[in-house]
């Protein structure tokens, strides 16, 4: 459908242009905001603009920042011979919000998907291969903590590759049941690879 | 399983479509091009997300419209309910759900309400090409065990992202050796676990299919079918004991090392599970090559036997039997095998051009039914 206006079409244009956005989504949220106040309307724009500006990437441990070094980098409370390994920031969140963790992270940006061209030089792997040299604080242990699936595997298997030379302890995740759901209801795969994940008492 | 209701919306040629099924054995009758064909595709559809039919899933929907689905309400051996119902859109992706939850994948409801299917298309699991035969083990396999279904959408990923390296390296791109290693490990452990899968398969598998044959042929011809896993060294695979993890995963090492230069000229993978074999053979010969028309007949109905038993052994539920068009093609000796099949007790769908087929052998009321299929309107016919 074609509107009559040029002003939303090329807004849907821009929308549909967001991952997961597809062209009838674009139109829903294009309409959608057509009909918001325009302060709201403003809002918005200015906190897309203002996030433009103000993130960058922490330029020790690559993780989306508005002060250089970020926050956890210069806290004085983390355990600097300890990092652990993510693709995207979000898996930064989940780990932070086990209030368990208290080593350092660095974030890749991705995992390595030749499907998508992202290859090792579309990660921020010389980065973290640069912190391995820290001399004032040397790093004891990399933890990889990649996504399950075919991508992470491979990531997780290409970085230990790299790591394991530099004589540093590298170590996974665990995978098995999550917490809180019944043995018999989880998948077989999923028990599959508890089992062979067993851990000895 | 028992399916207590089947509807259809907008598939093939049917618009809206409702019945309650008998407990036993359910008989389509009618005229080719009609609609009975796509009774049993429906209930494919609920079982396995796809129809049994060779073709795309997209030719499932009605012309001029853009979605179909198929919904069953069913109960399990053990009497608890069970729903699913699949949509089969022409833009978006399948949406399946089930009493299981909301928003699933194929592999979240297959072998949830494990089916055998035996039409006569299936001639070509003996007589056709590998790809048959190995999308014939993949089905049971994958109604068999999760794990495997995993395994296996593991393994399509893992190739299709390891040959789009290759391919940049046809084309001449610098290629990052370590990573493309990487990528091979990654393959063969995949190989490994699949290949010591289909390995067991195979060994129970036979004997299911060899009591069947011998059933059938009344012990007249040996039957044997054989795996053979592509590239592997032979000896690597025939002893009784399951092979090694290491002794395969060096073997695919040695392997994969002697196709390099190859795999990075053609831009694609040389070896692996993907073009694994499976060989019949009928009194010593490949089936393929030297059994009769008649051969491959009780060849396809021992496996279908078999089939049907593993199955019903394996997820300890009794699976439903889709028959479409299978009498016509049969003489009355092997229809009578067929027939045998029945006897063990599956909910079953006919399809079939003669109503003959019903009254001659269905006729118990009380358990059995006969629709007639005509343009799509389906017509329950009258005691
Ligand atoms: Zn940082």
């Amino acid at each position: 459908m074609l509107y009559t206006s040029e002003a939303i079409e090329s807004a849907i244009e821009s929308l549909s242009s967001l991952p997961t956005i597809g062209r009838k989504t674009a139109q829903r949220l294009a309409l959608h905001l057509l009909r918001q106040p325009k302060e709201d309307v403003e809002k918005l724009a200015h906190a897309l603009l203002a996030m433009k500006e103000r993130v960058l990437y922490c330029s020790v441990c690559c993780n989306l920042t508005e002060s250089d070094p970020c926050p956890i980098c210069t806290s004085q409370k983390r355990n600097r011979s300890v990092i652990c390994v993510v693709e995207e920031p979000n898996d930064l969140f989940a780990i932070e919000r086990t209030n368990e963790y208290f080593g350092l992270y660095h974030v890749l940006h991705g995992a390595l998907n030749p499907l998508e061209g992202i290859g090792p030089n579309e990660l921020k792997l010389k980065e973290l291969l640069h912190r391995m040299g820290n001399t004032e604080h040397p790093v004891d242990e990399v933890i990889l903590a990649m996504n399950p699936n075919v991508e992470g595997e491979v990531t997780t298997q290409y970085l230990t590759k790299l790591l394991k030379p530099l004589d540093i302890k590298v170590s996974r995740l665990a995978r098995g049941i999550p917490m809180g759901s019944d043995l018999e209801f989880a998948d077989e795969a999923t028990v599959s690879r508890a089992l062979q994940g067993r851990v000895s008492l | 399983m028992r399916i207590s209701t089947l509807t259809l919306h907008m598939l093939r040629n049917h618009d809206e479509t409702f019945i309650e099924l008998a407990p036993r054995v359910n008989v389509f009758c009618g005229m080719n091009g009609h609609g009975k064909t796509s009774m049993l595709e429906a209930v494919s559809l609920c079982a396995l997300s796809t129809t049994f039919v060779p073709c795309d899933d997209k030719a499932l929907i009605k012309r001029g419209s853009d979605a179909c689905s198929a919904s069953v309400t069913a109960y399990t051996d053990l009497q608890t309910p069970y729903k699913v119902s699949v949509t089969i859109s022409t833009h978006e992706r399948k949406l399946i759900m089930s009493s299981l939850g909301k928003r699933l994948t194929p592999q979240d409801i297959i072998g949830e309400m494990p089916m055998v299917a035996l039409s006569p298309d299936f001639k070509a699991i003996s007589a056709g090409t590998p790809a048959d035969r190995r999308k014939f083990m993949d089905s049971i396999l994958s109604q068999a065990s999760k794990l495997y279904m995993k395994d296996m959408l593991s393994l399509k990923r893992i190739l299709k992202q390891r040959n789009t390296m290759l391919h940049s390296a046809k084309n001449g791109h610098p290629i990052d050796t370590a990573l493309l290693d990487t990528w091979t490990e990654s393959l063969i452990e995949i190989s490994v676990a699949i290949v010591l899968k289909r390995w067991a398969w195979m060994r129970e598998f036979s004997t299911y299919m060899r009591v069947s044959y011998a059933d059938i042929s009344d012990g007249r011809e040996d039957v044997a079918m054989l795996y053979e896993p592509d590239a592997l060294p032979p000896e690597l695979i025939s002893g009784d004991e399951p092979p090694s993890p290491e002794d395969l995963r060096t073997a695919y090492r040695r392997i994969f090392d002697s196709v390099a230069a190859q795999e990075r000229k053609r831009g694609t993978t040389a070896a692996g599970p993907q073009k694994d074999e499976i060989v019949f053979t009928v009194n010593g010969g490949i089936a393929r090559e030297s059994a009769s028309q008649g051969q491959h007949k009780t060849l396809l109905i021992a496996l279908k036997t078999a089939e049907f038993q593993y199955l019903k052994d394996m997820r300890a539920e009794t699976p439903l039997l889709l028959l479409d068009d299978v009498f016509s093609e049969l003489d009355s000796a092997r229809a009578g095998n067929v027939f045998h099949l029945l006897a063990s007790g599956a909910q079953t769908f006919v399809t079939t051009t003669d109503p003959r087929i019903y009254h001659e052998h269905f006729t118990d009321a009380h358990d059995n039914a006969l629709f007639f299929v005509e343009n799509g309107n389906v017509r329950k016919a009258m005691k």
